[in-house]
């Protein structure tokens, strides 16, 4: 896809034009840090702890463990930026991908036969259930393997046989997955958050996880209004009349026209990720220790509160890169 | 308008259900942490208990939290499994024994092996790791690891069952009914009684662990939010008055608004109460025990309102902007009412659900507490108090404070949707 400088109107913006820059810079710099990972100097130095900026060797200081300041915030751009983008990219694609479908199809379009539907989940219930029995402490074919795909057989071919003919039913697949989100979105996000740091262990996997489950919802709102808007328009007739498959008018026809909101909604996303990844490591329940990030640097202020540069430097890194996320996406928010 | 509310109240009830439910499932997972926590405890301070009595401390540690009753009204199990199967303690000996009833057709046989094989972990206590084991030849290579007199019959009970043949009933589901007799009915009993139960970490009942922290978080949060609103709703008005003008305000308000929370407290910290700078305002506490002081509370009243006043007022302009712009608005000057009745009777009222909306959603944190503003400025709140109880595996606890925080949530959604009809008489309930 070609960028079109002067169709987002980027040619007459310095300082989102700015804001572009320094974030691709941070991109590329956060790519690179993993490459130099390997060779990182967490060590411990003892005669260098609390070293102020502009020391030699340390421009920026040196933090309570003698650890470079620079480094880790340069070792905390791949955690903090890096992650939140993972994150945001992945709540974007569910949520963009469920709202498509859920407003395509509607309320009226998902038809499906009675007894297919009823005979699929019977047998999706058997298998659940037989999912569990599998044990491997003492396989035998015959219980753990056979007789079960037997019994889901049989399950799957009676409702088949027992459920009359041709009785169509149209599902209200729509109606199901707002009513669903709905009732989803009324738990607050930090209840999703409490709830996982109180059972699991903080890792990386663990903040995408609940990143994506806090924001899937928005993404989803949004893309299914913007279907809604755009499936009776002329151009997804003519694409129907042609014979067109609907994945192919989904994805490739109506998804470019919806894409400037959910444009808009990725760049908040991502701001707010950041705030919120940096808040947790600051709080203590965010990424584990040996990942070092901007909000821990702040974390390790509180103890050693002569030490301003561990405060002021990471805050000020946060503070520009949601600042000019924002920029951007208030920029498209206005095309 | 009253029918609506009254089936609005009553729908309270059935959220809050769904919400103790999920958090008693989820939560419940850390029962293991806290029984594992107060055992290695005793360990460390009576090293000289013997294996048995250490059983029995841990049977009555379980019927402390009422751990040895099922988890809830019904169960669904096999025909293959033992009755008795949640008592058991630890969880990976639960899955060895049930493992071995499932695997074998013999169940008495199962019975006296599982037995014996207790019997001579009592004895051996490093033979323990058999429960651990995925496979049969992994307990044969273990039990077959210590030769003595008395594994050797646990190992001849071993083969006996080796023999038996593989165990049909455990396809068979059996939903198996539990009785009152679980531990969300002892839960929900107590929540109904009005006794929320004790807390894990200090043994105290959560009332004096919950409320002293509550008044702390009202306090904060409700002369936040009354500051909060009374700043920038002006500014908002003011800026949507003359948005070419002042567009620097929006400008600064814009970077504000990108700062963190917690970078917002720490610098007012680092500025006006720490020697680098100015010492003026105490930095952590509440003040002395049970009066909060006002000194105290400047400071994050002051970062909470900062860092809120830019998303209000952004809001606030945003919507008197697009009411300005409307045909009722220019009708209004061209009869030649005066700005003053243009705006409180004119756009006021019209520019109000944004901000409804805004307000609602600050209203839980009065319950809930500002977790953020509390643990910079160690305020005895709700918020950190929900922290603590989580590095605690504090369970009856964080299942109170969550409740709780639904509650005040699914109230001040009603409360949204009845200020929405107050304002805008046009909203209809349906």
């Amino acid at each position: 896809m070609k960028i079109h400088l002067k169709k987002y109107g980027l040619t007459n913006h310095k300082g989102v034009k700015f804001s572009l820059i320094f974030l691709a810079l941070e991109f590329l710099l956060s790519i690179f840090s993993i490459l130099i990972r390997a060779n990182n100097d967490q060590s411990l130095h003892t005669n260098e702890i609390g070293l102020p900026p502009l020391s030699t060797g340390h421009n920026l200081g040196t933090d309570q463990l003698g650890r470079d300041v620079l480094m880790q915030l340069f070792l905390g751009m791949q955690n903090t930026f890096l992650i939140s983008l993972i994150s945001v990219s992945l709540a974007c694609l569910a949520g963009v991908f469920l709202g498509c479908i859920s407003g395509y199809y509607g309320d009226n379009q998902l038809k499906i036969k009675k007894r297919n539907f009823v005979s699929v989940a019977l047998s999706l219930i058997a298998i659940f259930f037989f999912s569990f029995q599998f044990s491997s402490f003492r396989l035998s074919w015959a219980v753990d393997i056979l007789i079960p795909i037997l019994l889901v057989s049989i399950i799957l071919f009676f409702s088949l046989w027992l459920i009359k003919k041709n009785q169509v039913s149209v599902i209200p697949f729509d109606l199901y997955f707002v009513r669903f989100v709905e009732i989803y979105t009324t738990l607050p996000p930090i209840f999703i958050i409490i709830l996982l740091s109180a059972i699991y262990r903080p890792s990386p996997v663990l903040f995408v996880v609940y990143s994506l489950m806090s924001l899937w919802p928005d993404f989803f709102m949004i893309s299914r209004g913007e279907m809604l808007k755009h499936k009776n328009s002329t151009f997804v007739d003519a694409a129907r009349a042609i014979g067109q498959r609907k994945s192919k008018i989904i994805f490739h026809h109506i998804l470019p026209n919806i894409l400037s909101p959910v444009l808009v909604l990725f760049t908040f996303g991502f701001a707010t990720l950041m705030v919120v990844e940096s808040t947790l490591s600051f709080l203590g329940i965010g990424l584990p220790i040996e990942y070092p990030g901007w909000g821990k640097l702040i974390a390790s202020y509180r103890d050693h509160t002569d030490y301003w540069w561990l405060l002021i430097f990471p805050g000020l890194l946060i503070f520009a890169n949601v600042y000019c996320i924002q920029k951007v996406g208030r920029h498209f928010q206005k095309l | 308008m009253t029918s609506y509310l009254f089936k609005r109240i009553i729908l309270i009830i059935p959220g809050l259900f769904l919400i103790s439910l999920i958090t008693f499932f989820v939560l419940d997972s850390m029962i293991s942490n806290v029984v594992e926590k107060e055992i290695s405890e005793l360990d460390w301070s009576k090293i000289k208990l013997r294996e048995n009595n250490v059983q029995d401390w841990k049977k009555g540690l379980l019927r402390k939290y009422h751990f040895d009753q099922p988890l809830f009204y019904f169960s669904i199990t096999t025909f293959a499994d033992p009755d008795s199967l949640f008592i058991i303690y630890p969880p990976e000996k639960k899955v060895f024994i049930k493992n071995i009833y499932r695997s074998y057709n013999n169940r008495e046989l199962a019975g006296t092996f599982i037995h014996s094989l207790e019997k001579e972990i009592l004895r051996l206590p490093d033979l323990s790791g058999i429960y651990r084991s995925k496979n049969e030849e992994e307990v044969e290579r273990l039990l077959t690891r210590i030769p003595s007199i008395h594994t050797k019959s646990v190992i001849n009970k071993f083969e006996m069952l080796k023999k038996s043949g593989p165990n049909y009933y455990k396809l068979l589901p059996k939903i198996k009914w539990n009785g009152t007799n679980n531990r969300y009915h002892f839960w929900l009993r107590g929540i109904l009684k009005g006794d929320l139960g004790r807390s894990i970490s200090d043994g105290l009942p959560i009332k004096y662990r919950l409320f002293p922290a509550m008044i702390n978080s009202l306090v904060l949060g409700s002369i936040s939010i009354f500051l909060l609103f009374l700043l920038s709703v002006p500014l908002g008005i003011f800026l949507s008055y003359h948005p070419a003008k002042f567009a620097w305000i929006s400008q600064i308000l814009y970077a504000v608004n990108a700062m963190p929370l917690f970078w917002i407290g720490e610098l007012l910290i680092f500025l006006l109460a720490s020697k680098s700078i100015l010492y003026i305002f105490p930095s952590f506490g509440i003040g002395e025990a049970e009066n909060i002081r006002i000194d105290h509370l400047v400071l994050p009243v002051a970062s909470l309102v900062i860092s809120a006043l830019p998303v209000v007022a952004i809001q606030t302009k945003a919507a008197f902007e697009t009411e300005m712009g409307r045909p009722y608005i220019l009708m209004a000057r061209v009869k030649g009412l005066n700005q003053k009745k243009i705006l409180l009777k004119h756009i006021f009222r019209n520019a109000l659900n944004p901000l409804i909306t805004l307000f609602t959603s600050y209203l839980p944190a009065l319950v809930g507490g500002v977790m953020i503003v509390e643990y910079v400025y160690s305020i005895p709140g709700m918020g950190r108090l929900l922290v603590d109880a989580i590095s605690k595996h504090d369970f009856p606890l964080i299942l109170t404070i969550i409740v709780l925080i639904g509650l005040v949530k699914i109230i001040s959604n009603i409360i949204a949707d009845i200020s929405y009809r107050l304002a805008d008489p046009r909203i209809s309930f349906k």
